[in-house]
């Protein structure tokens, strides 16, 4: 596809790079020495069992997980090229470059509309005016396919859509911030079928342009919705390679007892 | 490493623009002006904590003695004292000479204001003998065995300005300058004497056990005004060697000491010896009188002194009881001092050791060196002062700084032995009119007061509280709910002074007059209802179709309203019967138990309602807050509503009915204003729940305007703030602690 | 054989059933009447209290001059007037100061706990506040007596040192713990998934707080205020200590004023039973009650977050 081609014309390097990764929460190690290299403009889903890792993996990527206090991390992260943990680098931009979609979907209890301005405006601190905001909304809600749904509730409050609609907007917000990777953690966990339909649907649609990973405990999701796959068991990383060739011949056992659900 | 704007992914931005950067300060800001916001109340508490600690401080600090060495005796002190006085200024100094004179004279510099012969031609002076108190009144003894009365008075002249005022002694005989010839023969070894409005009192003891006694009745002239004394004179002879003499301040009482250790007590009506009482092994070696002329204080060779005073038994009979013994010196006891308005006193002994003591507290105050056996001692009015005379050495003056010698943690709050009761008690009773009254500070009558208060309160509130939030967060429909929580809230609005108004003033002569109803109504109901409840499941499914699904309440409120009323109106026959015809009166005369119509049933009921409310509030939340999954379960695995409730519901709610519980007993403890009007204050320790109580909240409120600034009884009632504030912060404190704990174990969200 | 065992099976059954359901029902009726004899007694109280304050209101004098004359003169000798606007006046510029002082202090300190502090600094700041809410109303008087009183003379210059000011700064932190309290729990009750939201997106932790948490937190925080400005108006003995005992419309926070409770408190004792005097305070005490009741009232629908149009 063109975009894809694009793509990788204009910039080889990875979206997200990690060397020698590790996470403690407390004395709990939860990551063991990850070395991934996920590229850029594809769908790369994550999956494996129950506390593997693959949402503290997810959540390191926009540091997120400092939050707490007692998490403790070593090793080296770069987003586009740029290493995270940087001295020089602050993490609210780091933010910027990285969109995170929650599995329960989360729009703020304020109007459809201040929801998806709500990043742009505070990283441009609300100079923009009217007219531009509309078109930034316009944009956004159209990009996931929301915009004929909604384009007369726009002062609604955002907690009155359903649940599909409501993630689709938490997609939809991130989108005016210009951010390169979309992390998006289980986002249809909390969805009947016709809403994952719908919201894999929009991750299709918006590859290329943006770089998404998204952890699944759906096997099947992974399947069908993402290009490559990455198989984590117990905070390490066992396989990594493209989705179709992984759950045909995977190349590890593990991998295998897992596909074929020896074990959830 | 700039931020390069391209259609497709962005790298970075690394050192961002201003707009950025100032958004983090901003941050950084915002932090630090709302952490002031947090500890301008840290600030603000431990501010007033402070401030109470400081004032209650000094209750507690041990007192202070400072000497100066006063310039070398002058030729005129070279006679040796019988007498020495100090004035209320401590400027001037008054003292009778061993020949016969006395004299004024000035502390700074020693200097000699005035000399006037007692008799003239000088007489030799045996023994000389103030009286209590501000009169100044003293009496000589001479060798002859005549005694002379004065009185050393002071004026001062503000002339030359305040700062420069000059005190003016005056020598004076209000009783004639004649003598009076009370031991023909001389060889007086004690004097004792007492005047007050109605009499004058002398008491001589001499050589070989003699004991002269006169007394003066003062009889007013109502014409002329003139005071005219009928004298009359006892004597009494008694086998052993008189070593002290003291008679008390009501002249009922004759106190001698002897040799062996014994004191004897007897009655002035008739100078009949009633008692005699074993003090000691040895020597009494000095004896006096307390502040008030109540408690004696013997000291002995050993350095031991005890208090004693008389105390009625049953059929109007005195005995002399030993009240406590003080343990301060170690050599014997040579000069016991008391205090002029207060009630502790000094001793002297052999070893040159000056001790200060205080009755009330029991306890030593302060113990000091002195230079040398004194020759004399006066101690200043105000006992902020000692003069010291040493013979041949120089004289000093001692500053005392002794605040509040009557507080220690005993006396607030252990029981103590007050002059004139009968044994150790807990009182409190701050202030009379006179110096001469004991002031009792103990704390225990206050705190047990607070906590009757509280407790009953909760007796009366935790139930309907609880129980009215069990039923109403549980089986109560929701459209009825959303009517009652707001209207039990409304509860909360209610002022605390109606409420206490309401109580004092309605609700205590109505329980007076209607007690065995209301105590009754508190059974009918209960039973009333459950046997409406009966009959009504019995009753035919179309009665009971009338009535929606848990609005049963509803019917039963008028229920409630003719239960009320039939306990009230026919309590009249069960009364007649089984209490003969009123259960008040037969409380107070069958029963024993004392009734105040301000008690702690009324105090109970209103506290109580002033803390509803809140219980309820919290409670009902925590109990409409289990999630109802929880309640499902237990059902779907058969147990009944009641089963579920109190296993299941409960203890998952415990944490905030907990809090309940304390945040409630918190208010009702700090509760004064309904307190203040519903109960008669009385500070006694009885759980009786128809007698009333003082709490530490109603104490301050009454007693905090009238104390004087920064005495001990101001600084008292600080402290019982303090005790109180500790109180509240303990059991708010505990109560978070323990619900921490609950929430952790009954956590299931 | 088949058909007696079932019947017999069947009674046991059923009186089980029997049993278990009227203890059941038994002790909802106890629970029932704890809960319902409260409501029971405030209506009562309620009752009482209007009975004896209508007879005041609806026979001695006007409504109008109640509550807008200035003149408080119950004990006058020649014509005795019953006015309550001053009071009214010295119980609102009180509480306003009040609030004033409060909201700032309470709101900095429930933002810092909830969202700043941590661990030991929350327990710590915790028992700072509890320890506030402990100091018992008495003492608070005493404090406006003792201390506040020489303080304001001396900074401020003033001849008297009990007034508004005075009184609504003891006022002020007297209503600050309880305010912190409520306001730190709706702070607490915004959901996490908000914050998290608004952080992943890229906001500074004021950012998140001013944007997020405190917009979803206003109607708990707009209850904690009404919950304290309640307070304020019922406040006896520490308003009593502190306002002085002038009955007058404040011009200025130095003025010393009168509050209703205070008046209720300071007079109810001395006056006749029944007499117009003693009808009026229980007005005031039915009004006091009424506003407070609006108050608590609308700080309750408020928290439940009642939306209104």
């Amino acid at each position: 596809m063109t975009t894809r081609e694009n793509s990788t014309a204009i910039d080889t390097s990875l979206a997200i790079s990690t060397r020698k990764l590790n996470l403690w929460y407390g004395t709990f190690q939860a990551l063991f020495d990850i070395d991934l290299n996920i590229k850029q403009g594809l769908i790369t889903s994550m999956i494996g069992p129950s506390g593997c890792g693959k949402s503290t993996f997810l959540r390191t990527v926009n540091r997120i997980n400092e939050r707490m206090d007692y998490v403790r991390i070593s090793g080296e992260v770069d987003v586009m090229g740029e290493n995270i943990f940087g001295s020089d680098v602050e993490m609210l931009q780091v933010r910027k470059q990285v969109g995170m979609v929650f599995q329960r979907p989360n729009p703020l209890p304020i109007s459809i509309r201040k929801n998806i301005l709500f990043g742009h405006t505070i990283h441009t601190g609300g100079k923009t005016g009217k007219a531009e905001q509309d078109e930034i909304v316009e944009s956004a809600l159209k990009q996931v396919l929301l915009w004929d749904k909604v384009k007369d509730k726009l002062d609604h409050k955002a907690t009155t859509l359903s649940l599909e609609e409501q993630q689709k907007l938490c997609i939809a917000r991130l989108l005016p911030v210009k951010p390169s990777v979309l992390l998006m953690d289980e986002p249809c966990s909390a969805l009947d079928p016709k809403g994952t339909e719908a919201v894999e649907e929009l991750l299709w649609e918006l590859r290329g342009k943006y770089t998404i990973l998204i952890v699944t405990h759906n096997m099947a999701q992974a399947r069908r919705a993402s290009e490559e796959c990455i198989f984590m068991l117990m905070g390490k990383v066992i396989e990594h390679t493209e989705t179709g060739e992984m759950f045909l011949t995977p190349k590890h056992k593990e991998t295998t007892d897992y596909i074929e659900g020896r074990y959830g | 490493m700039n931020s390069a704007h391209k259609a497709g992914p962005v790298k970075i931005a690394v050192r961002s623009d201003n707009f950025h950067l100032w958004r983090g300060r901003k941050d950084r800001l915002a932090s630090k002006i709302i952490g002031l916001g947090g500890f301008v109340v840290i600030a603000a508490v431990l501010l007033i904590l402070f401030y109470l600690i400081y004032v209650v401080t000094p209750l507690f600090l041990s007192a202070k003695m400072s000497r100066t060495v006063l310039t070398d005796n002058p030729a005129w002190l070279k006679s040796e004292t019988s007498f020495l006085a100090l004035e209320e200024q401590q400027q001037v100094a008054f003292r009778i000479t061993e020949n016969g004179s006395a004299e004024f004279f000035r502390l700074n510099g020693l200097e000699l204001l005035e000399s006037t012969e007692i008799v003239s031609g000088g007489r030799n002076v045996a023994v000389a003998m103030g009286a209590q108190g501000d009169s100044g009144l003293v009496a000589v003894a001479f060798e002859d065995g005549m005694v002379s009365l004065l009185q050393n008075q002071y004026s001062t002249d503000f002339s030359a300005g305040v700062e420069l005022r000059k005190i003016i002694p005056k020598l004076d005989f209000p009783y004639g300058s004649g003598q009076r010839e009370l031991m023909p023969g001389g060889g007086i070894t004690g004097l004792a004497l007492s005047d007050n409005e109605k009499e004058l009192v002398l008491a001589v003891a001499g050589t070989g056990g003699r004991v002269r006694f006169e007394r003066s009745l003062k009889r007013e002239d109502f014409l002329s005004g003139e005071v005219s004394l009928e004298i009359s004179v006892s004597a009494l002879d008694v086998a052993f060697e008189i070593v002290a003499i003291t008679i008390s301040n009501d002249h009922r009482w004759l106190y001698l000491g002897d040799e062996s250790g014994r004191i004897h007590f007897i009655s002035t009506a008739n100078m009949e010896v009633i008692q005699v009482v074993q003090v000691s092994d040895t020597i009494i070696t000095s004896m006096n009188m307390l502040l008030g002329g109540i408690s004696v204080l013997a000291g002995d060779a050993d350095g031991n002194v005890t208090q004693l005073f008389p105390v009625r038994g049953g059929g109007n009979q005195y005995s002399l009881k030993e009240i406590r013994r003080f343990e301060g010196q170690q050599a014997a006891v040579t000069r016991i001092v008391p205090e002029q308005r207060r009630k502790g006193f000094m001793t002297v002994d052999a070893d040159d050791n000056l001790t200060i003591f205080h009755s009330t507290a029991g306890k030593v105050v302060l113990t000091e060196k002195l230079s040398g056996q004194p020759a004399a001692l006066a101690l200043a009015p105000r006992a902020s002062g000692l003069l010291v005379l040493y013979g041949d050495s120089p004289a000093e003056f001692m500053d005392i700084d002794n605040e509040h010698p009557e507080v220690s943690f005993a006396s607030l709050w252990s029981k103590v032995w007050y002059e004139n009761y009968s044994g150790p008690e807990y009182v409190w009773q701050s202030s009379a009119s006179s110096n001469e009254f004991e002031p009792k500070f103990s704390l225990t009558p206050l705190a047990f007061g607070t906590l009757k208060a509280a407790l009953y309160a909760m007796l009366f509130a935790l139930p309907l509280a609880l129980m009215g939030a069990a039923y109403t967060a549980y089986f109560m429909s929701p459209a009825l709910r959303r009517m009652v929580k707001p209207a039990i809230e409304i509860m909360a609005a209610l002022p605390t002074v109606i409420l206490g108004f309401l109580a004092g003033l309605w609700f205590a002569p109505f329980l007076e007059e209607n007690l065995a109803g209301v105590l009754s109504m508190m059974l009918v109901m209960p039973a009333g209802l459950l046997l409406f409840a009966w009959f009504w499941t019995r009753a035919a499914q179309s009665a009971r179709n009338l009535v929606k699904e848990g609005w049963e309440p509803v019917l039963l409120l008028p229920v409630l309203v003719v239960l009320g009323f039939v306990s009230l109106e026919f309590v009249g026959p069960l009364q007649d019967m089984f209490f003969k015809g009123d259960l008040r009166t037969w409380l107070s005369h069958e029963a024993g138990i004392s009734y105040d119509q301000r008690n702690a049933m009324v105090v109970g009921c209103a506290m109580g309602f002033a803390v509803i409310p809140t219980i309820f509030s919290i409670a009902e939340d925590a109990i409409y807050g289990v999630p109802k999954s929880l309640s499902d379960g237990s059902l779907a695995l058969g147990a009944t509503s009641w089963q579920t409730l109190v296993r299941v519901i409960l203890p998952t709610a415990s944490p905030g009915m907990f809090s309940a519980v304390m945040i409630g007993l918190g208010r009702a403890v700090g509760e004064t204003m309904i307190v203040l009007m519903a109960t008669g204050n009385t500070p006694i320790m009885d759980w009786n729940l128809f007698e009333g109580m003082r709490t530490l909240a109603a104490n301050i409120a009454v007693e905090m305007p009238e104390s004087a600034m920064n005495s001990s009884h101001y600084r008292i009632l600080f402290l019982a703030a303090l005790v109180l504030f500790m109180f509240t912060f303990v059991v708010n404190t505990g109560a978070e602690l323990i619900r921490q704990r609950l929430r952790e174990k009954y956590s299931s969200l | 054989m088949n058909k007696q065992t079932r019947a017999s099976s069947k009674t046991t059954d059923f009186d089980r059933l029997n049993r278990d359901w009227y203890i059941d029902k038994a002790v909802q009726i106890l629970v029932f009447i704890g809960g319902i004899s409260a409501i029971v007694f405030i209506i009562g109280i309620f009752i009482f209290i209007t009975k004896e304050g209508m007879g005041f209101l609806l026979g001695d004098f006007s409504f109008k001059e109640f509550f807008l004359s200035p003149n408080w003169r119950p004990t006058s000798e020649n014509k005795a007037t019953y006015g309550i606007l001053a009071l009214i006046a010295g119980t609102a510029s009180v509480t306003g100061l009040a609030m004033l002082v409060a909201i700032p202090f309470s709101l900095g300190t429930a933002i810092f706990i909830a969202e700043f502090a941590t661990g030991k600094t929350r327990e710590f700041l915790k028992i700072t506040v509890e320890l506030l809410a402990a100091i018992p109303s008495v003492v608070w008087g005493f404090i406006g007596l003792a201390i506040m009183n020489p303080l304001i003379i001396d900074i401020f210059d003033v001849p008297v040192g009990l007034n508004v000011l005075n009184a609504g700064i003891i006022l002020g932190l007297m209503a600050a713990p309880i305010m912190t309290s409520i306001a730190e729990d709706a702070l607490k009750a915004v959901p996490d998934r908000y914050r998290e939201a608004a952080e992943a997106l890229g906001a500074t932790r004021w950012q998140v707080i001013y944007k997020v948490v405190l917009p979803a937190a206003k109607n708990g925080l707009l209850g904690a205020v009404l919950l304290g400005v309640g307070r304020g108006f019922g406040e006896t003995m520490a308003v009593l200590m502190a306002t002085g005992h002038a009955i007058n419309i404040p011009g200025s926070v130095f003025d010393s004023v009168r509050a209703l409770t205070a008046t209720i408190a300071a007079e109810l004792g001395e006056t006749a039973v029944g007499s117009p005097h003693y009808k009026a305070l229980f007005t005031i005490g039915i009004s006091l009650f009424l506003i407070t009741f609006v108050i608590n009232l609308i700080a309750d629908l408020v928290v439940r977050g009642v939306k209104k149009g």
